[in-house]
């Protein structure tokens, strides 16, 4: 047993020597300390030499030559003799020049030295990767630049993938060959730009090894260019670093030139392209961020000062990924239009110094307008107008970002995240998705908020910090997303809009002329005079009218001369819908006590009686003018802006002729359902009438109240706690104001409880009444 | 059969030790981040009692100029030897908590919850500048508020101790007594002085609170070090700027801005070594002997050039300009290699 134990260990020992000495096969390691022992003999290089340092010196020469003849050249042989064959020469130049204490070619040799070994490096990498050599593959990885600004790390990721036979090598090949050639295109520029700015404060050493480094660069990239750039221009860019390879360095003008005409040449240059899809994509994203910069802007800063922290943060959000975006497109800009690309660029510098300074947000809106112009211009109209469409595209990204920061402990700015997707989705994709496809708006809305018990959303999940049930809402708020997608890119048909149109108006509408119609009657069987001053038409109209204007004024007017934001929006309507019921319960409370207390012939005819002398001051008194303006106002005010909202947005989808005939098919309908209740007045008698009309004014304080509570939940005031036990149907939520959320539900039963109490008050009222009138004392007024 | 048998064990070994591996390396990534947390808690200390000495001496310098009505003229000309013996104190007082400050400031500047203080002790500009504002007013003992007058170190203290700040000056005096006044032998306005060293100790304090209230993570220690190991050309820059190279004075009088770079990429370096390197050891040993290798290199950069500012070697301007740039150079190229260790580890980086 033993024995088979050492020789498995034995073994284990052998399998880890070969697998180490296979690693070492590509020597990086050494690569990496020629690159650093030949900068620490550059800086040496400025110094006046005296014995000691030319020793030192000479040492670390000694240990560059040596790894490179010893270690590295054969390997770099094997792969590319071209790049060993550069690296050889270059190292022999950097011991040249280095011998005579000569800092200007030995800068440049130094560059030629580190670029020839990250050419050889780059094509044995592709090279390993097509030959299946997967470690060799990676080991030669190792030599090579990373992105400093792009923070790119897909190679590694896939090269860690393909080791790991995630990834077929075909793909991993890809993506590395695209970061790589990305990578060194912008070392290329930055390069070229540092030559520049040597060559105008005169630093030689320096211009020596930029200028060594940029000819370099282009020799690594030199077939990509060639495959990617227009023939002529591929040949003017060769030409130049020919010339500049032959350059004197002190000859300052003609290096100036090159130079310019180098970097005038490369801003059209791009290693890789984008396909026609993911290009269209990022047009439409980098259209709606730059338009989304101004509109955050405005609500978070005002006057210098930041009003609404998370809408200044929003903002500079925005900014920021739209140049993210603009770095992903810049190349195809430049190519449409170097002007356009020089002032997108202007535009979105002076843009994060706007932002940053809290400034003028006037300029910023300027900007932002101007850019949408450029685009506009360069890509159409269609493709700038963002919409749904980028909605639609840019929230998978934005909920996988979710998962990511969640991923990375980072809960705070998943939050974030969470309400920067729900600022997408409102305006732009429930706004259109609610009239074609009511129940998966709500899914969805309910899905960014508290969901449900069975499915709990982001909302939820984020505050209660569950990875795993993040992973799965997400995978389905994706879904969603497609589905969304789906009926928002169906074309709607004539019939579609119409029964869409109609929907709307019974759904949104039908709420509103219930309680006016119960409210109408309830006034009429009590005998209260429509006209006049004291009569109930006057501020009933009134009460509508202003509703109705004011739904139309602030639809206007948002966007225009104020935004508001999606949670500003649904606090709008929660505290307007909570104000109705509060009213309505008073007015339920006066219909309950006109139907349960007090002999109604003889109120009325006392009432009759009194009206010359008191001119209806009773009524006034208990139902007043301001009521049944407040009340009218209310319920009309509560549906009206986002009634006009979905009628916007449907015209958007749908033919016009349609959507009008559902608006007036709706506004008979609801007319008649008004009819047919005021008709109810005329058959039933008084106290059964004020009855029926109670309970239903009474069901729709309960309606109110739950879409109240619901309105400040979505709006981010109130918390909300899913139950298993509540039905969760959309109809139930639309028409009925029925969540199963516990607040809300909670509310809706104090609600009904205290209805119920009013009722209960005031049948024991009565029997009081009925006894008090059976003794002989005077009548005493109603209660 | 019999083979089978260390198979097995070997088997049953490995997946053993995998998962102990594992923990190791968390154990020594919690190790090294409470190391961490300490050694910033420790300088954080020393910060404060320094702090707290440095305004008992500005509490007896304004005493000295109040015993004499705040009269600066008279008070030098019956109190000269005492009051220059209370600035050098004062200045000396001043450098000991400057670079307690800067040992810790790579830290605190690089974690999210304690980034301001660095901005209100060490880094932030005064109101007047469009960004990185230090977001504190100043109130001084008569009562005066100054409104985000900018960072306590650089901002405020060093321009008014080293009477860089024409506006704190109150009289130009011979402190050394060598017959000449030169510039910065001035008595400065000890009101100004004495309010500003209350600050730094309040704020040292603050900045206490925080840091023991931080709960050390990954997520920090890396956005820590990707954050402020790039800003090494910046104080290289500045550097290059100060009077050290150009000749001009101007800010950073008190000492060379290379010490600043020092504790600040030393500060890194810690970071790194104690509470990353575990974890990105544990993954990918190679990434982390380079990213190491790096911080070295890094290191010996600002160390030697140092260590010649020290011994008096004169830098020319290009060497200087070049230096800077070797340093950013390597600087970018660790964060750039601390970002794919960061990626293979899962590790959002936030700022």
């Amino acid at each position: 047993m033993i024995k088979n134990a050492c020789r498995a260990a034995v073994l284990v020992f052998v399998l880890i020597l070969g697998s180490t000495a296979q690693a070492q096969v590509v020597p990086w390691q050494d690569a990496e300390v020629v690159r650093t022992e030949s900068a620490q003999i550059q800086r040496r290089l400025f110094r006046t030499p005296d014995a000691a340092l030319r020793k030192e010196v000479e040492e670390r020469l000694e240990r560059v030559t040596h790894l490179w003849s010893n270690q590295l050249e054969a390997a770099y042989e094997r792969m590319g003799p071209n790049e060993a064959h550069r690296v050889a020469e270059a190292v022999a130049a950097f011991a040249e020049a280095v011998s005579r204490w000569d800092s200007v070619n030995a800068a440049a040799a130094r560059a030629q030295i580190w670029t020839a070994m990250l050419d050889g490096a780059f094509r044995a990498t592709l090279a390993c990767l097509e030959q299946g050599r997967m470690e060799d593959a990676a080991a030669w990885l190792n030599i090579r630049e990373y992105a400093r600004t792009s923070r790119d790390t897909a190679a590694s990721i896939a090269m860690r993938e393909a080791l790991a036979g995630r990834i077929e090598a075909e793909r991993a090949r890809e993506v590395i060959e695209a970061e790589l050639l990305g990578i060194y295109a912008g070392e290329l520029r930055k390069a070229i730009a540092a030559a520049r700015s040597h060559l105008a404060t005169g630093y030689g050493v320096q211009l020596s090894a930029a200028l060594s480094r940029a000819i370099g660069l282009y020799a690594l990239l030199s077939d990509n260019i060639a495959s990617r750039l227009e023939p002529d221009e591929g040949r003017i860019l060769g030409d130049a670093f020919a010339r500049l390879a032959q350059a004197s360095p002190t000859d300052g003008q003609a290096l100036h030139s090159l130079v310019a005409q180098i970097e005038a040449t490369l801003a059209t240059y791009a290693p890789t392209s984008l396909s026609a899809d993911e290009l269209d994509r990022r047009v439409r994203l980098l259209a709606r961020f730059i338009g989304l910069v101004p509109v955050e802007y405005e609500k978070g800063v005002r006057d210098g000062e930041i009003t609404i922290p998370f809408e200044y943060f929003e903002a500079g959000l925005f900014r920021d990924r739209a140049e993210m975006l603009f770095g992903d497109l810049g190349y195809d800009l430049a190519a449409r239009s170097p002007g356009s690309f020089e002032r997108f660029t202007a535009i979105l510098a002076q843009m994060k110094t706007l932002v940053a300074d809290k400034g003028d947000e006037t300029v910023v809106r300027s900007l932002a307008d101007e850019a949408g112009s450029l685009l506009a211009d360069l890509y159409g109209t269609k493709l700038n107008q963002g919409g749904h469409e980028a909605a639609l595209s840019l929230l998978p990204d934005i909920l996988n970002e979710i998962l990511l920061v969640s991923q990375a402990g980072d809960w705070e700015e998943a939050e974030l995240k969470r309400l920067e997707a729900y600022a997408l989705f409102d305006p732009d994709i429930e706004q259109r998705l609610m009239p074609r496809a009511p129940s998966l708006a709500l899914k969805m809305e309910a899905g960014f908020w508290e969901g449900r018990v069975a499915e709990p959303g982001l909302g939820r999940i984020i505050a209660d910090r569950s990875p795993e049930l993040l992973k799965q809402t997400i995978a389905r708020m994706k879904s969603a997303t497609e589905e969304a997608k789906e009926v928002l890119n169906t074309q709607l048909s004539s019939s579609g809009a119409f029964l869409q149109s109609l929907a709307i108006l019974l759904r949104e509408g039908l709420e509103a002329v219930l309680v006016l119609a119960c409210m109408v009657g309830a006034l009429k069987a009590n005998r209260m005079p429509a006209a006049g001053r004291g009569g109930w038409r006057w501020p009933l109209s009134c009460g509508v009218a202003v509703a109705l204007v004011g739904s139309l004024v602030l639809w206007l007017v948002v966007g225009k001369l104020f935004a508001m934001s999606t949670l500003q929006r649904e606090l709008l309507e929660g505290a307007t819908a909570l104000i109705a019921a509060a009213v309505l319960v008073y007015v339920t409370h006066w219909i309950f006590r006109k139907a349960y207390v007090g002999d109604w012939v003889a109120e009325i005819r006392r009432k009759t009686a009194a009206a010359t002398q008191a001119r209806t001051g009773e009524k006034v008194r208990h139902f007043g003018w301001f009521t049944l303006f407040a009340l009218s106002f209310l319920v009309v005010f509560r549906e009206g802006f986002e009634t006009v909202l979905f009628y916007e947005a449907l015209l958007f989808d749908a033919p016009a002729l349609p959507v009008l005939a559902g608006l007036a098919i709706g506004g008979l309908l609801a007319a008649a359902v008004a009819y047919a209740i005021l008709g109810l007045e005329a058959k039933l008698p008084v106290a059964a009438f004020f009855r029926l009309t109670g309970c239903l004014l009474a069901l729709l304080s309960i309606v109110l109240i739950g879409s109240g509570v619901r309105g400040l939940q979505t709006a981010a005031l109130l918390s909300a706690t899913p139950v298993a036990w509540f039905p969760d149907r959309p109809w139930m939520q639309l028409y009925f104001g029925l969540y199963p959320v516990a607040e809300a539900l909670l509310a809706q039963a104090g609600m009904a409880a205290l209805l119920l109490l009013s009722v209960i008050w005031l049948l024991l009222t009565k029997a009081l009444e009925t006894r008090a009138s059976n003794t002989p004392v005077a009548p005493r007024e109603p209660v | 059969m019999n083979m089978s048998k260390p198979a097995l064990a070997m088997m049953l070994t490995s997946a053993l030790l995998l998962p102990c591996g594992a923990v190791a390396a968390d154990d020594a990534e919690s190790r090294g981040l409470a190391n961490v947390k300490q050694f910033t808690l420790d300088h954080n200390r020393r910060l404060i009692a320094q702090a707290e000495l440095l305004e008992a001496a500005l509490v007896d310098y304004a005493g000295t100029i109040a015993a004499h009505g705040g009269d600066y003229a008279s008070a030098w000309s019956s109190e000269g030897p005492r009051l220059a013996k209370q600035i050098a104190s004062i200045r000396s007082l001043w450098l000991e908590a400057s670079n307690h400050y800067e040992t810790i400031e790579g830290i605190v500047a690089g974690i999210p919850a304690t980034a301001k203080y660095d901005l209100i002790l060490d880094a932030g500009n005064p109101g007047t500048e469009g960004e990185d504002v230090a977001e504190y007013d100043l109130k001084l003992p008569d009562g005066t508020v100054l409104k985000r007058p900018g960072n306590l170190f650089h901002g405020v203290t060093e321009p008014l101790f080293w009477g860089m700040s024409e506006a704190g000056i109150k009289l130009s005096a011979d402190l050394n007594g060598d017959g000449k006044t030169t510039r910065g032998e001035i008595l400065f306005d000890a009101n100004f002085g004495l309010g500003a060293a209350r600050a730094l100790a309040f704020w040292a304090k603050a900045l206490e609170a925080d840091m023991s209230a931080w709960t050390p993570n990954r997520e920090d220690a890396f956005t820590s070090v990707v954050v402020m190991t790039p800003t090494v050309g910046d104080y290289f820059g500045e550097w290059k700027e100060s009077q050290f190279i150009s000749g001009e004075i101007g800010a950073f009088v008190a000492q060379s801005r290379l010490a600043d770079v020092q504790g600040i990429m030393g500060g890194c370096r810690k970071m790194y070594a104690e509470a990353l390197s575990p974890v990105v050891a544990a993954g990918d040993a190679d990434l982390d002997s380079r990213i190491k290798a790096g911080f070295e290199e890094l290191l010996t950069l600002v160390d030697d050039t140092y260590a010649r500012e020290a011994s008096g070697a004169e830098f020319g301007v290009e060497e200087a300009d070049a230096l800077g740039n070797d340093a950013q150079d390597i600087a970018d190229r660790i964060v750039a290699l601390v970002l794919q260790a960061a990626a293979k580890a899962g590790v959002r980086i936030r700022g």
